[in-house]
């Protein structure tokens, strides 16, 4: 082969030079560690959900904290409800209305397989910054008859108790 | 320092020169800046120092392929509540990278 010829392929195909392929090695690098890994069909595990935890714990509110830990939930303030997010993975966001009644109950989740905590963020920083996306997007879920008109406890009767 | 003899060959200037490198590695590692990607494994975590432009441009990186992915991206400063988004900021300091959510 011809060396001109070689010397033109080259300018074609390497047209940038080594500045555009350190770019592209950088995107690269950032797809591969943004690829789930091979074992992310799995339930998660325990340390899994320990991480998870320590997430969502390094999140919320000293209140949040406490209501968490003593009961399970922790409560978000939107602008046209509170919401109480209960540990789990569907149907465990319920709306409030202002004399902490339960009013409705909401399912939406993120996708693929990751820990309870992490759901329970996730909905989290959804309902705080964008509440009315999530009431459009989510699933209503259906309240129990024994559930319609519950009163929540508010978060400043923690200590009442 | 009583009761404590150094040796020679270290002197007070040795001594605060070492404590100023560890002072200042010490601020570093308190000026580092964390991305948090959900995922099985609880999540994978990408750190950056803000004033270094090659570890803030492969953060860049990393938050243009998240979402690219459909990723939601807040910054969740401790404590308070969370901010979407739109655009890179190489000093927030705690981003959390959250999945496409859907209805259940």
């Amino acid at each position: 082969m011809p060396a001109w010829w070689t010397r033109l392929f080259r300018r074609r195909v390497q047209p940038e030079g080594p500045h555009r392929s350190a770019e592209v090695r950088l995107v690269a690098a950032a797809e591969a560690f943004v690829r789930p890994s091979l074992t992310d069909y799995r339930l998660p595990d325990s340390a899994a959900l320990a991480k998870a935890r320590a997430l969502l714990e390094g999140a919320l509110t000293i209140e949040q904290r406490r209501d968490l830990f003593a009961r399970g939930y922790f409560c978000v303030k939107g602008n046209r409800f509170s919401y109480r997010i209960r540990e789990g993975h569907a149907g465990n966001v319920d709306a409030l209305d202002p004399s902490g009644r339960v009013v409705g109950r909401y399912c939406a989740h993120p996708l693929g397989r990751i820990p309870v905590h992490d759901v329970m963020l996730a909905q989290k920083l959804w309902l705080e910054t964008d509440e009315d996306m999530f009431l459009r997007e989510a699933s209503p879920y259906p309240l129990h008859l024994h559930e319609r008109g519950c009163r929540v406890p508010p978060v400043h009767d923690a200590n009442a108790r | 320092m009583p009761g404590v003899t150094l040796p020679d060959f270290i002197g007070a200037q040795n001594v605060l020169a070492v404590t100023m490198t560890c002072m200042a590695v010490y601020g570093s590692e308190l000026m580092k800046c964390k991305l948090s990607i959900m995922d099985s494994s609880g999540d994978k975590e990408a750190t950056w120092d803000p004033d270094s432009p090659d570890e803030v441009a492969a953060a860049k990186a990393i938050f243009d392929a998240v979402r690219k992915r459909g990723y939601l991206v807040y910054s969740q400063p401790a404590g308070q509540g969370g901010v979407a988004l739109g655009q890179f900021d190489s000093k927030a300091e705690t981003m959390i990278a959250v999945p496409p959510i859907v209805a259940g």
